[in-house]
């Protein structure tokens, strides 16, 4: 019989094992639902479906979304997970259609899979409205066949940012229907669209709206967002039109409890703390041994697999079924992704072990408990996950444990910052040159610009004056037209991923199975040929990897060990823009071209950690063309630095540029919009373009997206903080919370990272 | 760093990528060798028409009907159209409507690229109509983009004359549909309203695909109408020699983009001919063995197996491989079956078996089902089942799981067969009993 939370909480807080490394424990008390009647224009065969259900209200923060869409307010709605958000669009949406048929709108989600589960929802309404009111899905999916139709009828079609972007809007001639009579234009979890995703976003919407003033419709936006520090701002610097922002939640929650969990030191020198993947299995067993629902957040796939081993293994210890917990992750096939959900909702899983995947409105139920291994990068993003626990009529927990790293050792030891600050801003950057001019041009495909037109830069005039003197777009009857051949649209991705994933397949038995897939970029470093590869829990070694093909080969095994692959990297500077000097440090910034190749693996074994025996991989080098920041040292920087050292410490070149290197990356993010693994660092002692001891910071964005140059810009208040975050941190000679592990910096790395920034900083 | 270099730098970038990405660079071909310059009406005969929208340039050929290209002539079309090509035109047979030669228009675009959307533009639009003792071409040509509105409404005066017809070659999915797109971005209406459009790529696919292959309007030009083009731009060529154009303005370039669209236009004419031809008497003339069989599939489409059995009888005297004769004697057979012809489809089926080297399951239930239900010979139901079920289990190259289901269906045919078999056998002795 499942216990109440309350009482594993109390048993957590008196172990003397657990009690120590809890730093934070917060109580959420429960809230009341906050009720206000139905509108009285609202379609009364609505209401009365909405009553055959059980609803006979709305809750405050969707009557408030109603009135102010019911008015011509563009509206963004920003509760928690499970609050009832989609009925603050469905229902204005539809009442729409019902009194004017002709109406139409667009749907756009942020992923296919959601898409999916929103229209689920949304079919099982207009089924049982049982009027002419047709939705439908138009994505890379849909049947040519079925394409016509739904150009002409939908009154709803969902879609995504990509397929608005490369498949409707440059052909809207043939969905003149639609833009028409475009009502309303939906983006839900608006949140998503932050960074690089969120500036092509706004020009996506920029694009949308000259093709809606075209055919005469102006529709109005109705925005859901998860909760972070400025909903408003964002859906404003998206849809560039004034929005209103609905925040009264009144959904009813049960109460909450909120820990956080740093695992215990093993090594304060090194800076070394136990297992953030142990350390939640053990946590996770518990509430297994007390039959509570629980879901855990894991930060890659390959923690996702390791946990997800690691719990099957505890069960079949304590002699209980291995499939009472799950893996669940992008890479598994829609099937298997089905099932789990299923088994989530009907509580015949106990727990699944899951990637951000099922961090989005993915429907799976509210559960119990909720683990979170590893800061997921924001707290938005945290909030969020800790929203899949929480039940309306009794308590719930969520737990965050920390990593090493230093982004989770400053959050897990700052647990106001958590709690009493407003979560992050999402910030982007629509007119980020490279990002505007791409969608200039597919702009231009769309619809002749006219001088004085605005799209976005006050420069549009310039840009275009630009694209002409290339041959791009010709100016004539005062009018900028298209002049190229190409299709621009499939010349810019939206997201940085590539869309092409690797089929990893089964041959067992001489059948062959998909069993799941590898997107492009992981491919090096995941499914080489003798890298095992972690299924659902099973191990699997790919005996075979066709890179022309996309296909990986893979036959079952049991060893003891996973595999992790090393990369090494090539950089060559193309060109400089801009330089900088000082006294014995240059700054430039500039293009360049990086090849990377995975040269070989390493066999690590489980639960040790112990490195087991190498591997080669043979595997041809990627390239890719970036732009870049680079810090350059003097010839003489060493020897005057030498003398500058404190006493009892010497001057290592390699191992604080490593230092400093490790630092930058991790403290750019809050400055540049960008995750952290969207730039990346190489430090040389001496680099073959410079001659002279180097330390690169470059977009990991073919073409580049910009970040470099405004880690140029913003060198001076970037490199105070790499100093702020060295200086504070309470390790010696360094650690994996500020500069990097000792074994890889070495232990004179973070003092000769500090002189570095001290000659650096202006 | 200024504004401008920043816009190159990010464009070279941009660029280099993209030079590194894609596997092949188009060639274009340098026109503007010699100095000089020429206006369009220097290069092509025509005229200019004044529009609300300012004036527009088209070229306009008259050609006298008995003008002949390759192996046929305009007035070839008179005789034959629309013989045979019904099946492609089910309005003007519902409508019973009695076409009259000068009610078609044949038309085809030069167009900026081939990605389509609406960042695709039509600049030379070529339409041609028979006008009393010739055929006429006009070619509506836009020197600039702001000519378009003009090109489109001077269209537009063309179009709402009284056509019943639209001819075009892939017009269907990639010319028209783009030519709706137009007058959809210039506001305009679009006042072409002929009830029926013949795209001949259907019916060109349908005769040729199996011989040629390649279907495309320059190799059917080539093999089926004789007509050799000299001197042709090669299409991917077109939207950069006119890009070139916009911006010099040297007219020199532009004539053979002329010259193709015309001949195009022609070849649309000469083709209609030369299908209706081939589907209303093609036993008349002499036809190539594979060609046969796709005529004997288009009859079959009209229902009417008669005709489509001759086609096969005679496509199996000619020159066929082996594989040819045996997917031709498959089709031939069912043919043969439509009309009820049973002798003759048993025989065709004994001559799939005999030529096959492979084992093929269609001809043995085909003759399975014949004897079972047609003739009621169980006996001999039996023993052709037997033989297809001894012949399955020694071929070694199908694969097992192919293998095991044919065996399967073969098996429970049997068995059904054998019940039924007995069942008679019973009743037979029964009815001897009393």
């Amino acid at each position: 019989m499942s216990r109440d939370v309350k009482d594993i909480i109390q048993e957590l807080e008196h172990d003397y094992t657990i009690r120590p490394y809890l730093t934070a424990l917060e109580h959420i008390p429960a809230r009341d639902a906050h009720l206000d009647e139905f509108p009285d224009w609202l379609n009364k065969s609505l209401v009365k479906l909405l009553q055959q259900d059980g609803i006979n209200s709305l809750y405050a923060h969707q009557a408030s979304a109603l009135d102010a869409v019911a008015v011509g307010k563009n509206v963004v709605v920003v509760t928690p997970t499970a609050s009832g958000k989609t009925l603050c669009y469905n229902l204005p949406v539809l009442d729409r259609i019902i009194k004017e048929p002709e109406s139409r709108a667009i749907y756009l989600f942020p992923t296919k899979a959601l898409s999916q589960d929103q229209l689920g929802e949304l079919y099982r309404i207009v089924d049982a409205l049982d009027k002419p009111i047709s939705t439908y899905t138009y994505d890379g999916d849909t049947p040519v066949s079925a394409r016509s139709a739904i150009r002409n009828q939908g009154n709803i079609v969902v879609t995504n940012p990509d397929m608005l972007h490369t498949g409707i809007l440059p052909h809207h001639t043939k969905w003149h229907r639609l833009f028409q009579n475009l009502r309303y234009i939906v983006l839900d979890e608006i949140h998503i669209y932050r960074g690089v995703f969120g500036s092509h976003m706004a020009n996506v919407i920029r694009r949308l709206k000259r093709i809606c003033q075209f055919y005469g419709s102006r529709p109005q936006f109705i925005c859901c967002s998860a909760t972070i520090a400025n909903p408003l701002e964002l859906a404003e610097r998206i849809v560039e039109e004034k929005f209103t922002l609905i925040n009264n939640n009144g959904a009813p929650s049960g109460e909450k409890y909120f820990l956080f969990y740093n695992p215990p030191v093993v090594n304060r020198q090194l800076g070394i703390r136990k297992s953030l993947i142990k350390e939640t299995a053990n946590l996770v067993s518990k509430f297994l041994n007390h039959d509570i629902q629980t879901i855990v957040f894991a930060r890659s796939r390959l923690t996702t697999e390791l946990l997800t081993s690691y719990l099957k293994d505890y069960l079949d210890k304590v002699g209980q079924d291995r499939d009472l917990v799950r893996g669940y992750r992008g890479g598994y096939l829609p099937n298997l992704r089905r099932e789990i959900e299923k088994g989530l909702k009907d509580g015949v899983i106990k727990g699944v072990v899951s990637t951000n995947a099922l961090e989005l409105g993915v429907d799976i139920g509210q559960l119990d408990a909720c683990f979170i291994a590893g800061y997921p990068g924001t707290i938005a993003s945290t909030w969020q996950q800790a929203g899949r626990a929480g039940r309306r009529t009794h308590s719930s927990v969520a737990i965050l444990v920390a990593s090493s790293v230093p982004l989770d050792q400053y959050i897990i030891n700052s647990s106001d910052y958590f709690f009493k600050e407003t979560p992050e801003n999402a910030v982007i950057d629509p007119n980020n040159l490279s990002i505007l001019i791409s969608h200039i041009k597919c702009a231009a495909f769309e619809l002749p610009f006219v001088p004085g037109e605005k799209f976005g830069s006050e420069e549009l005039e310039d840009i275009l004056q630009f694209l002409e003197d290339k041959g791009i777009v010709h100016f004539t009857g005062n009018k900028w037209h298209w002049m190229s051949e190409a299709y621009p649209a499939d010349e810019v991705s939206l997201r940085s991923a590539s869309t092409e994933n690797f089929a990893i397949i089964d041959l067992e038995e001489g059948e062959s199975k998909v069993i799941g897939e590898v997107d492009r970029e992981s491919a090096p470093t995941t499914i080489f040929e003798g890298a095992i590869y972690i299924h659902e829990g099973e191990q699997y070694t790919i005996t075979k990897l066709d890179y022309d093909d996309y296909k990986a080969y893979a036959k079952k095994v049991e060893v003891n060990y996973y595999t992790d692959a090393q990369v090494e990297s090539h950089i060559k500077v193309l060109d400089v823009f801009d330089i900088h000097e000082q006294e014995n440090i240059y700054h430039q910034h500039g293009e360049i071209a990086i090849t990377t190749i995975s040269t070989m693996y390493k066999k690590v074994k489980f639960y040790t950690h112990e490195n087991l025996g190498y591997g080669k991989i043979n595997l041809p080098a990627e390239d890719m063309h970036t732009t870049a920041y680079w810090l350059i040292l003097s010839e003489t920087f060493s020897e005057i630095a030498g003398r500058k050292m404190e006493s009892g410490f010497t001057f290592d070149l390699a191992g604080g540029l490593l230092a400093l290197a490790n630092v930058i990356v991790n403290v750019t993010p809050l400055f540049v919009m960008c995750d952290p693994k969207d730039i990346r660092s190489i430090a040389q002692v001496r680099s073959p373009f410079t001659d002279l001891p180097t330390l690169y910071i470059y977009d990991n964005y073919p073409g580049g997206v910009g970040f470099s140059e405004k880690i140029f810009e913003l060198r001076n208040k970037i490199l105070i903080a790499a100093r702020e975050l060295i200086e504070n941190c309470g390790c010696d000679e360094g650690c994996p919370s500020c500069v990097g592990p000792i074994n890889q910096v070495g232990n004179q790395g973070k003092q000769s990272a500090l002189l570095i920034l001290k000659e650096a900083i202006r | 760093m200024d504004f401008r270099e920043r816009l190159e730098k990010i464009e070279n970038l941009k660029s280099k990528v993209h030079q590194i990405n894609s596997t092949h660079q188009k060639r274009s071909i340098d026109y503007s060798k010699s100095s000089g310059k020429a206006t369009i009406a220097e290069i092509v005969p025509g005229n200019v028409i004044d529009t609300p929208h300012g004036s527009v340039f088209f070229a306009e050929h008259t050609i006298p009907l008995d003008t002949s290209y390759g192996n046929t002539s305009l007035l070839d079309i008179q005789k034959v159209f629309p013989a045979g090509l019904h099946i492609w035109l089910p309005q003007l047979e519902r409508e019973n409507n009695d076409l009259k030669l000068d009610e078609i228009l044949f038309f085809d675009t030069e167009t900026t690229g081939l990605a389509g959307g609406s960042g695709t533009y039509i600049f030379l639009l070529g339409l041609g109509y028979f006008k009393e003792e010739s055929f006429v071409v006009r070619q509506y040509f836009m020197s600039d983009y702001h000519e378009e509105e003009a090109l489109l409404w001077a269209v537009n005066q063309l179009f709402s004359r009284d056509f019943k017809l639209l001819v075009s070659y892939n017009g269907k999915a990639y010319d028209y549909p783009l030519l709706q797109t137009r007058y959809i971005m210039m506001r305009q209406p679009f006042q072409l309203n002929v009830s029926c459009h013949l795209d001949l790529l259907f019916p060109a696919r349908r005769l040729w695909k199996r011989r040629l292959l390649d279907c495309s309007l320059s190799n059917i030009e080539k093999r089926i109408l004789k007509i050799y083009r000299n001197e042709d731009i090669p299409g991917y060529l077109i939207p950069n020699v006119y890009f070139r154009y916009v911006q010099n303005k040297d007219a020199r370039s532009l004539k053979p983009i002329f010259s193709h669209n015309l001949q195009d236009i022609i070849s649309l004419v000469l083709l209609t001919t030369k299908i209706s031809q081939t589907l209303d008497d093609p036993l008349s003339m002499e036809q190539f063995a594979l060609d046969l069989c796709s005529i004997g599939k288009i009859y079959e489409g009209y229902k009417d197996f008669q005709y489509s059995s001759r086609c096969y009888e005679e496509a199996l005297k000619g020159n066929l491989s082996d594989q040819e004769m045996l997917d031709t004697l498959k089709l031939c057979s069912f043919a043969y079956k439509k009309q009820g012809e049973w002798e003759k489809a048993e025989s065709s089926w004994y001559d799939i078996i005999s030529l096959s080297s492979q084992f093929i399951l269609h001809p043995y239930e085909e003759l399975a089902k014949y004897y079972e239900h047609k003739l009621k010979d169980f006996h001999q139901a039996v023993s052709i089942v037997d033989e297809a079920l001894s012949r399955l289990k020694k071929e070694n190259n199908i694969s097992w799981n192919v293998k095991t289901q044919w065996q399967n269906s073969l098996s429970k045919r049997l068995d059904r067969i054998k019940k039924k078999q007995e069942l008679l056998k019973a009743k037979n002795e029964n009815k001897n009993a009393e």
